[in-house]
């Protein structure tokens, strides 16, 4: 909130519900956004053109477009953050939206704050993603130095397998964004291994045992229930 | 290959020595050594032929080929050859012949030698599980009268030692031979001699009126004609009888002397005897071709049923025509009043989906005539058939005792069902030609009724898959509607929550307003659902009062106000329209929602006109926006419940339930509702029919 630039960001509301739009305005506004908006798949695409919103809220069900071909269409040319507004309860439609290249995505309904905390996280990423990247990352107690491949926790350094640390990398280097299961996969066992998410699971328990307090209350790195895990910086 | 023939023919004829030479390995026994060593299906159980290399055996195997498909057993024949040099080549070729015939019908074929058929028996027994034999009583080496009882007592008890049956009296049908006494037994028997004799007459007319022409010795001819008549049209006894009466006549009339009836000389005799002859042979060959006609007629007859059957059953829809043809044609073939049993399957569409208990035989039961009179027992023995698969009752040799023959349906795989025939009398269903068409019949029936429950089972499968598909399209459409009023209103009031000291006051007043009008949405659709299964339990009961329509109008308008902010509404009714006797509420329902309907799919700051007039015995409401319509074809469907979402429109919010519960209240009015459109986006007419009925004024004074 302290970032001026995330302050007066332009956001595009793209959603047929004209009650939804309605309160997405009111409330944006009264947090110093500017809001753009549009109410199905054509009219998103011609706004994201001309009035170059730095992030955009995408509703999945639309009456001309579906949402996710508006994703897709969207990422041809542009890296825009998007975060999927969805009335699905259905992950597979979150693990498509994620995969087509959503920043991420919150479902309907859902609290004010949820969202304006995503918004916020989604708009810091959108402005840091030009520039060279911060080596360290840090997460509450916890600190993750990629170029030295150091981790410490209260600045103890631990001790990670190959694959553990592969898997903080990742985590890492998206902070505050959900990752899906056949992402993780992909990137740290290869494509053969997208079906595999015992593998995860096994990974995850294990780092969860190296750096939760509680494992079973993991605060770094959280599970988002049928789609994947989130690297919590906050 | 010819070498082979030859190993064959040596084999055949048992030359061991021979063999063993050429073979080196082999041992000459091989051919039952094969019996056992070649299974033909361990399970399944087997009837056997034996039959010996000799023309008519033939005909042997097939009807064993027959009785084996009716007990559903597999098929081995055994071909015995016998020792004799001389007609090895014949020989020979009459087994290859066996063989290929009993290869057609998928048997087994093994060839013994007389010599080595007593061991070739024991292994039949021991090695296979054959439970029927069948053996051609007169054919089996018929050079050898005395052996041949040998080898059928032989056959016997080695059958008895190992509970099989012995079918030796095969009945072959066979119509060569025969003397034809009478042709055609139907009619009286007088009526062939009277006609004789008028032919022999006749015969005599001529004979008198070409006497003066010819020499009497050469028209004697013309009374052979009589005889080559009734011989042909009456059989042989008819023919004895012309030709005696016509010798009598022409020795009478006009051999010399005349008016004597003594025989004179040895031409005479030679007359009788050649007219006797000619006799014979005539009424032989008439006779025959009487019986090929009648057989010929009667396999045309079953051709044409069989025919009539596949024609039936292909322009049968459903299960229930397919039965009734079945049976029917049934009826017409065998003259018997027919019954089908099937496995019970349960009624209804998705228990018909559980194949498991279909083929118990406990769950069989008359499918159809639905209604006819069976006693239980017969039941039972329809189950043992079933069970078995094997034909019983009546006529067959399993439960002989009850009334009804009962026939498995059979096809490739399984029993599917069976065929009961009442009626029928015991000789019709111990010959070889019922066996053969209610074999065909019922494998062709069987084939139909399967076929059918297959048909009936994708059905129901696909109904069953729509059902599904359409409950998940309503689930997500439910969800839908309810989710969005719900994220907004939970959206707003968090926003609130959170943040309202940062909401100047139009923003809190904009964020309540939302939570408000959406609260209001929600409770419109759980008014809807709730009214919906409310009209369809019943539980509705219009409470009728007589109301002006003007009223009813301007309340549906004044309820529906906030929707119709951003519309322009005008209304024109018909002066002095007569008042209208409806539930008040539920009318108020229905105009509120086509009011709802109109404005949800027009495009806003447009125009709706309402006109309430008389047609005749009704009055008409009709509400006129001018938005996007309704296509021709979904006129009528518009009213279905969730119609919406079988539609796939998922661009407005509704549940699709409006227009269902008009429909509903109107029927509880004798009222009805329709849709008018021309077409997309040419505007619609909602229009509503009430009844006129006179309210009863002096009641009011």
């Amino acid at each position: 909130m302290s970032d001026p630039k995330i302050g007066g960001a332009k956001i595009l509301i793209v959603d047929d519900e004209p009650q939804i739009r309605r309160f997405l305005r009111t409330s944006l506004q009264a947090h110093d956004y500017k809001v753009v908006e549009a109410e199905d798949g054509n009219q998103a695409l011609r706004a994201c053109t001309i009035d170059k919103p730095d992030l955009m809220i995408l509703d999945l069900g639309l009456p001309d477009i579906d949402g996710l071909d508006v994703l897709a269409e969207i990422r041809g040319w542009s890296t825009i953050p998007i975060i999927v507004l969805s009335i699905r309860a259905d992950e597979s439609d979150k693990i498509e939206a994620l995969d087509r290249g959503a920043n991420d995505y919150v479902t309907k309904p859902f609290g004010m704050g949820e969202l304006l905390a995503r918004l916020r996280v989604a708009l810091r990423r959108g402005l840091t993603d030009g520039g060279d990247s911060d080596p360290v990352v840090t997460a509450g107690e916890l600190s993750i130095d990629l170029s030295k491949r150091l981790v410490t926790l209260e600045g103890m350094p631990i001790r990670l397998s190959r694959k553990e640390y592969d898997l903080l990398k990742l985590f890492a280097s998206h902070p505050d964004k959900v990752i899906t299961h056949q992402q993780l996969l992909k990137e740290v066992w290869g494509p053969a291994y997208v079906e595999e998410t015992q593998y995860l699971r096994v990974y995850v328990g294990q780092l969860r045992h190296k750096l939760e307090k509680n494992p079973s209350e993991p605060c770094y790195i959280v599970t988002e229930p049928g789609v994947g895990y989130r690297f919590q910086t906050s | 290959m010819i070498k082979r023939r030859v190993l064959n023919a040596l084999h055949s004829a048992n030359h061991p020595e021979l063999y063993r030479k050429s073979m080196n390995t082999k041992n000459s026994t091989e051919g039952f050594e094969a019996i056992s060593s070649h299974a033909v299906s361990r399970d399944s159980r087997v009837v056997a032929a034996i039959v010996s290399s000799y023309d008519r055996d033939a005909r042997l195997v097939r009807e064993a080929h027959w009785i084996a498909l009716e007990q559903n057993a597999a098929l081995c024949v055994i071909i015995v050859s016998r020792n004799c040099f001389t007609f090895d080549n014949y020989i020979n070729h009459q087994a290859d012949r066996l063989e290929l015939l009993a290869k057609s019908f998928a048997a087994d074929t093994f060839r013994v030698s007389a010599a080595n058929f007593y061991k070739a028996l024991e292994k039949l027994f021991e090695a296979q599980k054959c439970d029927t034999v069948i053996v051609g009583q007169k054919h089996l080496f018929p050079w050898k009268v005395g052996l041949t009882n040998n080898i059928l007592v032989a056959i016997r008890n080695a059958a008895e030692t190992h509970k099989a049956r012995v079918i030796s009296d095969v009945q072959i049908s066979n119509t060569v031979n025969h003397f034809t006494w009478r042709i055609n037994k139907r009619r009286p028997w007088f009526h062939e001699y009277i006609n004789s004799s008028v032919a022999v007459i006749l015969a005599a007319l001529l004979v008198l009126g070409l006497e003066t022409f010819i020499p009497i010795q050469s028209l004697s001819i013309i009374f052979m004609t009589a005889v080559i008549y009734s011989a042909a049209a009456y059989g042989f006894a008819a023919a004895l009888f012309t030709s005696i009466f016509s010798v009598a006549l022409f020795d009478f009339f006009f051999v010399l002397p005349r008016w004597d009836l003594t025989i004179t000389g040895p031409s005479d005799i030679l007359m009788i005897v050649v007219f006797f002859i000619v006799a014979g042979i005539t009424s032989n060959l008439a006779g025959k071709l009487r019986d090929e006609a009648a057989i010929a007629e009667r396999r045309e007859a079953e051709t044409r049923a069989l025919f009539q059957l596949t024609r039936d059953i292909a322009t049968a829809s459903e299960t229930k025509d397919v039965y009734r043809a079945v049976v029917r044609q049934c009826d017409n073939i065998f003259d018997t009043r027919s019954i089908l049993l099937l496995p019970h399957m349960q009624s209804g569409g998705m228990e018909n989906l559980k194949v498991v208990p279909k083929f118990q035989p406990e769950n069989l039961q008359v499918v159809y005539p639905k209604h006819s009179e069976v006693q239980q027992e017969d039941i039972e023995v329809a189950r043992w058939a079933f069970a078995n698969k094997r034909a019983a009752g009546w006529g067959a040799e399993a439960f002989g005792g009850t009334s009804v023959y009962f026939q498995p349906l059979q096809t490739s795989d399984d029993v599917i069902g069976i065929l009961g025939l009442r009626g029928l009398d015991e000789k019709t269903i111990a010959s070889a030609e019922f066996k053969r068409i209610i074999g065909s019949f019922c494998r062709l029936a069987a084939v139909a009724i399967e076929r059918a429950s297959h048909t009936q089972e994708l059905e129901d499968a696909r109904v069953l898959s729509q059902t599904a598909s359409f409950r998940s399209a309503l689930l997500s459409s439910i969800s839908h509607d309810f989710g969005t009023p719900l994220a907004s209103i939970i959206g707003s009031a968090s926003s609130l929550i959170d943040y309202g000291e940062k909401y100047s006051p139009t923003d809190t007043h904009d964020l309540l307003a939302t939570i408000m009008e959406e609260g209001e949405r929600l409770n419109r659709f759980i008014k809807n659902l709730l009214q919906m299964t409310r009209l369809e339990s019943g539980a509705i009961m219009p409470r009728m009062e007589w109301a002006d329509v003007d009223d009813l109008i301007n309340t549906a308008l004044d309820a529906s106000h906030r929707r119709l902010v951003h519309t322009e509404v005008s209304v024109d009714i018909e002066e002095r329209l007569p008042l209208v006797n409806v539930d008040f509420v539920l009318m108020e329902t229905v105009l509120v929602n086509l009011l709802d309907n109109a404005v949800k799919y027009s495009p806003s700051a447009s125009k709706i006109h309402i006109k309430a007039w008389r047609r005749d015995s009704e009055i008409l409401v009709d509400i006129i926006d001018s938005g996007r319509g309704i296509g021709a074809e979904d006129l009528g469907a518009v009213f279905d419940k969730f119609f919406r979402v079988k539609a796939k429109d998922r661009k407005i919010a509704g549940t699709g339930l409006g227009l269902a519960i008009c429909r509903g209240v109107l029927e509880s009015h004798s009222g009805t509702i329709e849709a008018l459109s021309d077409g997309l986006n040419k505007g619609t007419t909602m229009r509503i029919h009430l009844p006129v009925r006179e309210p009863q004024i002096e009641n009011m004074e």
